[in-house]
């Protein structure tokens, strides 16, 4: 790096470092009632936490009644992909998991009040069922009243415990579990208990009437940004642009508290932020590349009650008021969104003095604006719809797209001057004519827009409402597309357990699931009757493992966010599973273990199909926490879990579940006391080289832990009998070489201390990793995110890939910020190396993200690409 | 065709469809009507809030109320009551949840309660069990519950649907009590 260049990086730095920490949707208190306003927040103590990891927990004693076709196996996949989906962001150090059942009170009683027959001690979260009438769902996150302020960090008030109640009757509220809807609920639920409130962006944090999520795009980048600023990685912020500024009344130069800002960008995200009680802001995490407008609202009525926003509060508890109402404007004060200034921003240097001066009003005149387009249920088109879908969807082929707009009651939409559909494109005139775009009304309090189509990309689109003296923006307002959703003609059982689906809209891109649980694998589509269109299709699926007899209602997904629900809710296809013997666990091999222990344990079990990445193993309480699964087979795992130093004694339930079917009575685990002087091996062990993340034959490999040599020469470590050299030993670390003999595959360490015998655990071997060498585009454009190239959901990714046999190539499976990517191709390229052909399934809201490839759970180093 | 006609359909009549599956907000309330408080609660009371204390129950923070009962319109003769509401403070730990009722000693409200499977006694529907008394001293007072801002969803329909401020005679509330548990005990 040249002298000049390191000085402006540095600088940049010096800027975010200075740039006062502002507020945002978090559960914030400040320290006085004056200004400097530094936010303390509520968050998780990561160093509380295994392996940064809170673990989900849902009550054995599940809903009592069920809407028709759910079941609770459903509902506990939903919880585990919802996890799945925070433990995706890549600039978080906060992983999420779902850790299974945990046993509850059966009958609770006022002696015996309802709650986990073994409380732990490590925080977490749990998801119980309740029964109290006229409630459906509660939720609340269990903070300290006391902060912690951690060494060279900032104070937080610590999250201990996180609570989602939920009726136990399933038929109202989110709907079936195997609904998307249920899905983008659970992920806006476990946001609330890890940190995050509402927004009003149509990200998953969103209420659900202006939310705009799906299967295919469960973040968006105001989701992605709200839990990195709680729990980002100290580097996270260098990739992202942020921006800052203060909001003042016109005249009075008075501080607007509790403004919404929100930066936008056409066919990029939208993130957002609240100004402290003195009117400043500072939004961050807004990824690259895009170019950014800045607007200002002012919170609906009754976003400040409880239900909506929790006001931000002193050290006493006493919430701080937002300001009155005032006009809503895009900077630099215009209500024009072709006149807002455009605001590019760079990697960790804030843009700084984005100001605005608002004029009063005296209430709010738009809010809580929901859009609306109808589906031809028959034509899958948007002519002569019958079937509502709701955000609107128009399709970029179509002449004309059109978008209905009304506002949830008590809110009224008055009639707006335009309607625009950021990017460019002219606005439609209340009352103008075709061929120019045009606004009519509805019917009363309910507006159509009619945009032409021409020029259009395809994905969630931002809508603005002018109005004479105002504006509204609408994020994710209208979803362009290019196709129909899919739909689903017929599900034919096949003689070999798999299920042939056909039906139109069927891509590469789609995804089906069973009852919420995607399919263990599937074919490619091959159309008919003439490849390239796609109304008629079908393609062959692995269903999960479901339970004997289940009704499976089968929905289809696509990348651009629809699914084919939108069009046969009423009647959805679905798969009567076979008739089949009940799944049992038949074994535990180790069923009782001492506080600050960890070990590998062995589970059997007949009847089952266990699939990796499918399998759940859960030990009941979150003071077990359970290091990663292998499936070893059909019916056996091997699972390594860790018991904490302080965990609470007593008996936990052990559970497993397998695609759909939870595995009854796998049987209780016993936590006892600790025993002092006991070795503990901390788990994973790693590659003495950081840069590697997997372990090899011949590779250095650190295990660290407490009590684990009397002494450098006494200690002896053997994988799977043989013996390991020693490199370094004491009593908090060994290092160890792998030795060469050792195959690749899950191997048994064993421990000698000198004075005892650990409790063997398992350790993966790979070979070798391969490596990315780059990651094209179809059009062979490297698409690296440094290069400032971007990616969407439904694109194929050519990844070069080294040190890959092309003869065990296609056991290569592709992640994207940990989220499993399918390989429709494999080509050896000559010369060497290995062409992966990678289908993105889902976008990532334009947020940095790490693409690996693995071989047999080997996986390569990161290559960094930007996902719209 | 007119390109109106590409969406011309009664957009009131298919919202449900869009609604029924609205998502689980901080708090979500199923609508109960008073006739339905009435007949599914274990005890209507009038009473005023003597003092509270929270404590744990399981996983949940409740705070505990203690209410002086003045008139029971329903459930068995009792002098006091203790009505729980989720959230409060107890062990240094803090649970607040959207949408549960706050109350201030010496504060006079009809409650209408339900004895749960854990024996704790709470109001229907968070705060849709809650009349709160004017404080006018008349004979007949006026007796008021806010609409609930939560989400608020309709079994019947599995719309989402606004609730409504009630407001009328005490008078009149007792006689729509009395009328409901006549009619239930008639069957």
């Amino acid at each position: 790096m040249t002298g000049l260049r390191k000085q402006i990086r540095l600088a940049g730095l010096a800027m975010a470092l200075a740039a006062p920490a502002l507020a945002s949707y978090h559960y914030i208190h400040y320290s006085g009632r004056t200004a400097p306003f530094t936010p303390i927040y509520e968050k998780f103590d990561l160093a509380a936490l295994p392996n940064n990891t809170v673990t989900f927990f849902v009550s054995d004693q599940g809903p009592a009644v069920f809407a028709p076709r759910d079941n609770f196996g459903s509902v506990l996949s939903q919880v585990k992909q919802a996890a799945a989906a925070w433990n995706s962001v890549a600039t978080s150090d906060l992983r999420v998991a779902f850790g299974g059942l945990e046993s509850y009170t059966p009958n609770p009683t006022v002696l015996a009040p309802g709650g986990p027959t073994l409380p732990s001690s490590t925080p977490g979260a749990d998801i119980i069922f309740v029964d109290l009438p006229g409630v459906l769902g509660l939720g609340a996150p269990t903070t300290s009243t006391v902060a912690v302020t951690p060494p060279n960090g900032q104070s937080f008030f610590p999250i201990v415990r996180s609570l989602v109640m939920l009726s136990r009757d399933t038929t109202q509220a989110a709907g079936a579990s195997y609904l998307e809807s249920y899905f983008t609920t659970a992920i806006h639920e476990m946001g609330h208990a890890l940190g995050l409130q509402h927004t009003w962006t149509g990200s998953a944090m969103s209420q659900d009437k202006v939310r705009n999520t799906s299967r295919a795009r469960p973040l968006e980048a105001d989701d992605i940004a709200a839990i990195s600023i709680l729990y980002g990685k100290p580097d996270w912020q260098s990739n992202y642009g942020s921006i800052t500024g203060r909001v003042a009344f016109a005249g009075t130069s008075a501080p607007v508290a509790l403004a919404s800002v929100v930066a936008i960008s056409a066919s990029g995200p939208a993130v957002s932020t609240l100004t402290d009680p003195n009117g400043n802001y500072r939004i961050d995490g807004l990824p690259l590349s895009y170019n950014y407008s800045v607007y200002v609202h002012p919170l609906p009525p009754g976003a400040t009650q409880s239900s909506q926003l929790r006001m931000p509060v002193d050290l006493s508890f006493q919430p701080f008021a937002a300001s009155t109402p005032f006009q809503s404007v895009f900077y630099p004060g215009v209500l024009n969104p072709a006149q807002a200034t455009g605001i590019a921003v760079a990697a960790g240097a804030p843009v700084t003095g984005i100001n605005f001066t608002v004029q009063p009003r005296g209430a709010v005149p738009t809010y809580d604006v929901e859009t609306f387009a109808w589906y031809n249920s028959a034509t899958r088109t948007l002519v002569n719809g019958d079937k509502v879908v709701q955000p609107a969807y128009v399709n970029t082929n179509d002449l004309w797209g059109t978008v209905v707009a009304r506002a949830l009651a008590p809110a009224f939409l008055p009639n707006p001057v335009s309607m625009t559909i950021l990017g460019g494109f002219s606005p439609a005139l209340f009352n103008a004519a075709p061929p120019q775009p045009y606004i009519s009304n509805y019917e009363y309090g309910t507006m159509a827009a009619y945009f032409p189509m021409f020029g259009l990309n395809p994905g969630p689109r931002h809508l603005v409402f002018t109005f004479a003296d105002d504006m509204y923006v609408l994020p994710n307002g209208v979803t362009a597309v290019r196709q129909g959703p899919p739909a689903v003609r017929s599900v034919t059982p096949n003689p070999d357990g798999s299920v042939t689906i056909s039906g139109a809209g069927l891509g590469s891109d789609s995804v089906v699931y069973f009852d919420g649980v995607p399919a263990v694998s599937q074919t490619a589509v091959t159309q008919t009757p003439v490849p390239g269109n796609d109304a008629g299709g079908f393609l062959t699926v692995t269903p999960p493992q479901g339970v004997s007899g289940q009704i499976a209602t089968i929905t289809v997904y696509n990348s651009d966010g629809q699914n084919s629900m939108l069009l046969q809710a009423d009647n959805p296809p679905t798969y009567p599973y076979p008739a089949a013997p009940v799944p049992a666990v038949t074994s535990v091999s180790v069923t009782s273990l001492p506080a600050s222990t960890s070990a590998a344990i062995e589970i059997n079990a007949v009847n089952t199909n266990f699939v990796d990445g499918q399998v759940t193993v859960g030990f009941g309480t979150n003071d077990i926490a359970v290091r990663r699964v292998w499936v070893m087979s059909p019916t056996r795992l091997l699972a390594n879990v860790t018991v904490a130093g302080n965990a609470t004694p007593g008996a936990s339930q052990i559970s497993v579940i397998s695609g759909l079917a939870i595995l009854p009575q796998a049987g209780s685990f016993l936590t006892q006391a600790v025993r002092a002087g006991a070795p503990f091996l901390a788990l994973p062990v790693v590659n003495g080289d950081a840069s590697r993340n997997s372990l090899y034959a011949g590779s250095t490999a650190v295990l660290y832990g407490q009590n684990l040599a009397v002494s450098a020469s006494a200690a002896q470590v053997t994988l799977n009998d043989v013996s390991a050299v020693i490199l370094f030993a004491n009593s908090n670390q060994i290092n160890f070489l792998v030795p060469a003999g050792v195959t690749a595959g899950p191997a048994t360490l064993r421990l000698n201390t000198g004075s005892a015998i650990a409790q063997p655990v398992t350790v993966q071997i790979d070979n070798p990793p391969p490596a990315i060498a780059a990651v094209n585009n179809t059009g062979g454009a490297l698409v690296a995110s440094s290069l400032g190239a971007s990616v969407s959901a439904g694109d194929l990714l050519n990844v070069l890939v080294t040190g890959l046999d092309p003869a065990v190539a296609v056991r290569a499976r592709a992640q994207v910020s940990g989220i499993e990517m399918p390989v429709q191709q494999v080509v050896a390229l000559p010369g060497g190396g290995v062409q992966l052909q990678v289908m993105l399934t889902q976008s990532f809201a334009g947020a940095r993200v790490p693409v690996t490839i693995s071989l047999d759970g080997s996986a390569s180093a990161p290559f960094y690409i930007t996902v719209r | 065709m007119q390109i109106r006609d590409l969406v011309r359909r009664p957009l009131l009549a298919v919202l449900g469809i869009a609604l029924g599956v609205c998502g689980l907000q901080a708090a979500t309330l199923e609508r109960i009507s008073l006739e339905e408080m009435s007949a599914k609660s274990t005890a209507i009371v009038r009473g005023k809030v003597l003092g509270s204390w929270a404590a744990f129950s399981g996983p949940v923070i409740y705070t505990h109320y203690r209410i002086q009962v003045t008139e029971r319109f329903k459930g068995t003769e009792q002098s006091a009551v203790e009505v729980v509401v989720p959230g409060g403070v107890a062990n240094d730990l803090r649970q607040t949840f959207s949408g549960t009722p706050d109350f201030q000693t010496g504060d006079e409200y009809v409650f209408f309660l339900w004895n749960g499977r854990d024996s704790l006694t709470h109001v229907i529907g968070l705060t849709q069990g809650l009349f709160t008394l004017a404080k006018d001293h008349a004979t007949d007072p006026t007796v008021t519950r806010p609409a609930s801002r939560e989400l608020m969803i309709d079994r019947t329909t599995g719309q989402a649907v606004k609730d409504q401020t009630l407001v009328m005679r005490l008078s009149e509330l007792r006689a729509r009590i009395a009328g409901t548990l006549g009619a239930a005990a008639a069957k």
